[in-house]
């Protein structure tokens, strides 16, 4: 339920990115189309208005005003279009195509206006006529001009107005699902030192994600809120990986899972990457298996490292426990060594084991990927 | 009993900086037995004036600290400089951002730990940097190798040797290492380098470091400031986005 919620935010923001998008890519497009569109139609009115026998210069007058009135209007959506959009690259270039269209369309207007007047006026009184016009246009936008500017300034307040709470409410949402949760939840369990250690830590990972991981990889991180962490494991295997999602970032989920169900802290440190598909999904669950083991049988501090490049994928898993015997496992490792062992031979890969009396174990898997390009990113 | 010790000794001088003043006090209690606290701050012209004023051997501050131009804990490196060119710096972060790491890093600390660390560890790593020695933890090794592998994809000498195979001929002191160290390796990590930052990324201390590949601990440490000396002046493109990232170049 949990993820639900937090989802919201993460919506919101596509949402956001989407209408950019497509207010950026759609509208200059359409606005040359209407022109288009316009103009087209001039011409066929001014065709059939010729062959009628209608004087040249009102079919001119007429096509003339409709023209510079249609891109007028036109403009007005461009315009609003655009500050929609905010403050990105195009606005500004927008903004002054949208400016000499709409000189254009002055001009083009007045000419279709003054060559409908040709025919019934003498020139001294179309200049007479255009001067009082212009005295008239003056007049009424100074009176205009207090009320434009306060609608102007009140549009741009109230824009930042909704970015800043749609900004506050996707971090309400995020707060609400994690933060206050794991405070509620450390509340209850005060007197358990190791659980508080632990939620505290889970609730940092997730905050991290939040903050610092990659966008695309975001949503992941509100897989193990809270409320769902007792059943984190239940709650879809962390082995498959998601659709798109990165090895690291795999690996990093799993380690996850392993801190929830062993109540221990695990760094993960990972160096290049490449996408999480199926021919290493062997060495994902043998790394899980070395994580389950470290925690179970180590000691802190337990260290996962990954590191791709080139055409091998490496994971090391480190710990500092007592160590033990890699040549005689106890019966406890047994299941162990076919599940880190046998399974890295299997799908052709290599793991080694590494234990040593006071010093530890750390045991290295590798895994050559074929056929992908590797992703430097 | 404590004058001893420090008639042996004197007591490294230490200077705490961090906005959140619960965690500057932790901090405080948790080395106050072992260093001695002269001055601490929670805005940046106060940690300046502080350094200027008692001029610690050893500074940990916060990558952020409000005030000053906004730069946070790579503007007090920067302008403390001036009043106090002794002084070294150890970042203690919340912050995993590359980032904000790489900036502080590139304005001059000589380490970064997080501030999850134990107290142990940290009296340790104040302890390395005061010997004039860089502090790396895994993830900031884990940053380096990603920062000097992104760029140039493998260039001839940094082709992937997985596992730990010793190069031939690298048992060489650390007078050794710095004669054949020349600005045109400034952009890249050698393969001991690299070798010592993958090992140090899989959570291996110095000591283990050191074991692994066969050479003393001095040796490692030296090569841990190498790298750390290249960080800091390299002008590849991701460091030097970091550096940017907080106007500091």
């Amino acid at each position: 339920m949990a993820q639900r919620k937090t989802r919201m935010g993460q919506l919101v923001d596509a949402a956001a990115r989407a209408s950019q998008q497509t207010t950026g890519r759609f509208r200059p497009a359409t606005v040359r189309n209407v022109t288009l569109l316009a103009f087209v139609l001039a011409v066929v009115g001014m065709v059939w208005g010729l062959s009628k026998h209608i004087p040249f210069h009102i079919v001119f007058g007429f096509a003339a005003l409709f023209l510079g009135v249609v891109s007028g209007w036109s403009q007005l959506s461009f315009l609003m279009n655009q500050s929609a959009a905010g403050a990105s690259g195009r606005a500004a270039r927008g903004r002054a195509v949208g400016i000499a269209m709409t000189v254009v369309s002055i001009v083009v207007t007045i000419i279709g206006v003054v060559m409908l007047f040709v025919g019934i006026l003498s020139p001294s009184s179309i200049l007479y006529g255009a001067l009082a016009g212009f005295a008239m246009i003056l007049a009424v936008s100074l009176i205009v001009a207090p009320w434009w500017i306060t609608l102007v300034a009140n549009l741009g307040a109230q824009e930042a107005q909704t970015a800043r709470e749609q900004v506050r409410l996707d971090f309400t949402s995020r707060l609400h699902d994690s933060v206050l949760q794991t405070l509620a939840l450390i509340q209850i369990n005060a007197a358990d030192s190791a659980k508080v250690a632990a939620l505290a830590h889970a609730q940092e990972r997730d905050l991290r994600e939040w903050l610092y991981g990659d966008a695309d990889a975001e949503s992941t991180a509100s897989q193990s809120a809270p409320g769902d962490r007792p059943s984190a494991e239940t709650m879809g295997s962390p082995l498959s990986a998601r659709p798109g999602e990165s090895f690291a970032h795999h690996i990093k989920r799993v380690a996850a899972s392993v801190e929830d169900s062993t109540e221990r802290q695990i760094e993960v440190v990972a160096v290049g990457d490449c996408p999480s598909d199926a021919q290493l999904s062997p060495l994902v669950a043998a790394s899980r298996e070395a994580m389950l083991n470290a925690a179970h049988h180590g000691k802190p501090p337990y260290s996962v490292y990954v590191e791709v490049s080139g055409d091998l994928a490496q994971v090391f898993v480190r710990d500092h426990g007592e160590g033990f015997d890699t040549t005689r496992l106890p019966a406890g490792h047994l299941g162990v060594s076919e599940s880190i062992l046998g399974r890295m031979k299997r799908s052709g890969g290599t793991a080694d084991i590494d234990s040593r009396r006071g010093w530890g174990t750390e045991v290295k898997l590798a895994q050559h990927i074929e056929g992908e390009k590797r992703k430097t990113s | 009993m404590t004058s001893t010790v420090r008639s042996t000794a004197p007591a490294i001088r230490v200077g705490v900086i961090d906005d959140h003043e619960m965690f500057r006090a932790g901090v405080i209690s948790t080395i106050k037995n072992e260093f001695k606290v002269v001055g601490q701050a929670g805005d940046v012209e106060s940690a300046i004036a502080m350094i200027g004023r008692d001029k610690p051997d050893v500074v940990l501050l916060d990558v952020h600290v409000p005030g000053g131009q906004g730069g946070g804990g790579s503007e007090i490196i920067v302008r403390s400089v001036a009043v106090s060119p002794r002084t070294l710096y150890l970042a203690l972060s919340v912050s995993d951002s590359a980032v904000d790491v790489g900036a502080v890093i590139r304005a001059g600390a000589r380490g970064y730990v997080t501030k999850t660390i134990t107290a142990e560890d940290l009296i340790a790593s104040v302890r390395q940097v005061a010997d004039g020695y860089a502090v790396f933890s895994p993830k900031l090794a884990g940053f380096v190798l990603t920062a000097f592998n992104r760029d140039a994809e493998a260039p001839s000498h940094v082709a992937s040797v997985p596992g730990n195979v010793p190069s031939a001929g690298d048992g060489r002191n650390a007078a050794e290492y710095s004669a054949d160290y020349s600005a045109d390796d400034i952009d890249v990590l050698s393969p001991r380098e690299q070798e010592v930052m993958r090992l140090i990324a899989r959570g291996y201390s110095y000591k283990e470091v050191a074991a692994e590949l066969f050479i003393s601990v001095k040796t490692v440490e030296t090569h841990v400031s190498a790298v750390l000396r290249k960080l800091q002046l390299s002008n590849r493109g991701e460091l030097a986005r970091w550096a940017a990232h907080r106007r500091i170049v």
